[in-house]
């Protein structure tokens, strides 16, 4: 019982955390408006957390040889996430506060049940895929929603 | 290597030739368009300039594909024997790669998309010809060979990582650099064709999510048309995902090479140290050569440009001098039996180089400011994925096809396939290294001159090509029923 709410209290303190890091800002600071750039990455953040909660999710979950299913979420929740990442939506976001926070809330789902779904599908895949999440959340912001000036449309 | 029982040895046949079957059905489509583009260059035919671009941009997304689906099939099936994996994630991948290939099909008949399989932002959604409709059916099509390639790849990955303890034994890492230690451990390094599925499939990843990236911003672009997109941001990740998607092809079929050689030669072509770490230099240098097809941006960083010449002369030493080297002195006064299946993995290995040293010049910043998007591009390509690629495809083919049959291509056979596919091939793909060095353009429905001419004996030469084609599919369906006849 002991080792069990040892293995705990990291999970719920990383839990904690990436719900603060997602929530915090857009409810704390509904003012601030961010560039598409640093709007991106804010998110690339926010999905970190959420990644590593997912990977410390599954460090409990039994685990051995592949387990299909578990693929789907893997493939589904990063394109979601960049779906979500659309940059055209995000001035009608910011001007909504609690729709903004629960879009960061879904991001880091999202985040979550990539590198959960990878470890449970076959252990090792969940870091590869929580490692390839942040990149295309990092690359996002460099040209999705972001061109130079005079930029061909 | 775990022997497999006869109902495993059933599931690993039938992904294997799930795959193969498929991928070389869009080949063979994919050279009847080709021709046809040929033929319409030579004004042998008329094609509408809309169709003619249209089918180059099927002809392009569909060869590739063809010999990807080619690779992950037979690869799967030689990393089965290694560790077992669910054949239901290969078929996943295989359905959402077919689904893909359907979707642009679509686009294209009779669609008409034909901003190239490169899709270039702002081609698709600039001046277009065709509705708009096709391009999103397009872009689908695309991110659904992709996600079936993810699948792949993570799966592939997943088995490499199980099999041999993680991605440090895997890479062979303790073999390079503790070689006694691994040697009194009784442990057993990956076998060659373990490299390129580790390749293949990080590689793969890291192209995939590239591909996924642009993929869903040009879907949205499509969606939404206010989102802004860098076209340059564009161009680098649809280049990173294209030219290393490609490029894995040929990585994945050469382990048909390496398991399927040896048995002609009756020799073992076993991991080594300096096999190991070439495999490194090839994960690392597949990764950073795309950007040789960045060399005309001149915003584009000059660091990268460098980083681009360079990776792509290092990509060359792996194949050349450990694989193909390494493939030459297996046969080398070995007495090795000449059959159709041999033959094809021989030559495959010299297409590539042949194909490798035309990219090298081509990847040479100023060698490549003369031949950029000339013919010389499809030149190296086009000799890599046909000499090369499918050579190798073939030759794993036949060598299935004449372990179960017992019986053996004859010489005169092999000859008349030999002529029709080396001697009509080779006129075929000098047609693109004569023009690009005469500086006729490459992507052009009507050429200057003298490219109606050249493309008129490369027409010939591909009629040739094919013909030879025809000659070995009729062989492979004669020794794929001397099987089942033998099994009845």
């Amino acid at each position: 019982m002991i080792a069990r709410r040892e293995r705990a209290w990291p999970i719920v303190l990383l839990a904690g955390v990436t719900l603060a890091v997602a929530m915090a800002p857009p409810i704390l600071e509904p003012a601030v408006r961010l560039d598409v750039r640093d709007h991106h990455i804010a998110h690339a953040i926010v999905m970190a957390f959420g990644a590593a909660l997912g990977l410390a999710l599954a460090a409990s979950a039994p685990g051995s040889g592949e387990r299909p299913a578990w693929l789907v979420p893997v493939i589904v929740a990063p394109l979601l996430a960049m779906a979500l990442m659309n940059p055209a939506s995000y001035e009608f976001i910011e001007l909504r506060p609690v729709l903004h926070a629960t879009d960061h809330l879904a991001l880091a789902a999202l985040a979550v049940l990539t590198s959960y779904g990878g470890q449970r599908y076959q252990r090792g895949v969940g870091w590869a895929a929580a490692v390839f999440l942040e990149l295309m959340a990092l690359g996002a912001a460099f040209g999705f929603g972001v061109a130079p000036p005079g930029a061909a449309r | 290597m775990n022997a497999l029982t006869l109902e495993e040895r059933g599931i690993s046949s039938r992904v294997m030739w799930l795959y193969l079957g498929t991928g070389l059905a869009v080949f063979a489509l994919m050279a009847v368009l080709g021709l046809t583009m040929r033929m319409a260059q030579a004004t042998w035919i008329s094609l509408d300039p809309t169709m003619f671009y249209a089918i180059m941009t099927l002809h392009g997304a569909g060869m590739i594909t063809s010999m990807a689906l080619c690779g992950m099939g037979g690869l799967w099936s030689l990393m089965y024997r290694e560790h077992r994996m669910r054949p239901s994630v290969a078929y996943w991948a295989y359905g959402l790669v077919v689904a893909g290939v359907v979707a642009v099909l679509l686009s294209v008949f009779p669609g008409k998309f034909g901003a190239g399989w490169t899709f270039l932002y702002p081609l698709p959604f600039i001046g277009a010809t065709w509705p708009s409709w096709a391009t999103g059916l397009f872009l689908i099509g695309i991110a659904l060979v992709t996600a079936g390639w993810i699948v792949w790849c993570i799966q592939m990955f997943g088995c490499v990582v199980s099999a041999y303890g993680g991605l440090r034994g895997a890479l062979a890492w303790d073999l390079v650099f503790h070689p006694k230690e691994f040697a009194a451990s009784g442990r057993e390094a990956p076998p060659p064709q373990a490299f390129a599925a580790l390749v293949a499939s990080v590689d793969g990843l890291l192209a995939g999510a590239a591909g996924m990236l642009i993929g869903v911003a040009l879907i949205v672009r499509w969606l939404s048309p206010s989102t802004v997109l860098d076209p340059l941001w564009a161009k680098n990740l649809t280049f990173f995902f294209g030219h290393t998607f490609a490029n894995l092809t040929i990585y994945m079929a050469i382990a048909f090479v390496y398991v399927g050689l040896p048995r002609y030669v009756d020799r073992e072509w076993h991991t080594s140290q300096v096999l190991a770490v070439a495999w490194w230099g090839t994960l690392l240098f597949v990764a950073t050569a795309y950007f040789h097809h960045l060399y005309m941006d001149f915003v584009q960083p000059r660091s990268v440009q460098y980083v681009g010449e360079v990776a792509s002369y290092l990509a060359a030493f792996p194949p050349a001098i450990v694989t193909v080297f390494g493939g030459v002195l297996l046969v080398y006064r070995s007495r090795m039996r000449w059959t159709l299946g041999s033959l094809f993995m021989y030559a495959g290995m010299a297409g590539w180089i042949v194909g490798g040293f035309g990219a090298v010049l081509d990847a040479t910043i100023p060698i490549n400011s003369i031949l950029h998007n000339t013919l010389w591009v499809p030149a190296h390509f086009h000799t890599y994925l046909l000499e090369g690629v499918l050579l190798f495809v073939l030759g794993w083919v036949f060598h299935n096809l004449e372990e179960r049959s017992g019986a053996a291509t004859s010489a005169l056979v092999r000859w008349i396939a030999g002529l029709g596919i080396f001697g009509g091939g080779a006129i075929f793909l000098l047609g693109f290294y004569v023009g690009g060095a005469d500086g006729v353009p490459r992507r052009y429905a009507m050429q200057p001159p003298p490219g109606p001419e050249i493309s008129a004996w490369a027409s010939t030469g591909a009629i040739i090509l094919l013909a030879g084609l025809v000659v070995v599919l009729v062989e492979g369906i004669r020794l794929a029923r001397k099987r089942a006849a033998s099994a009845a």
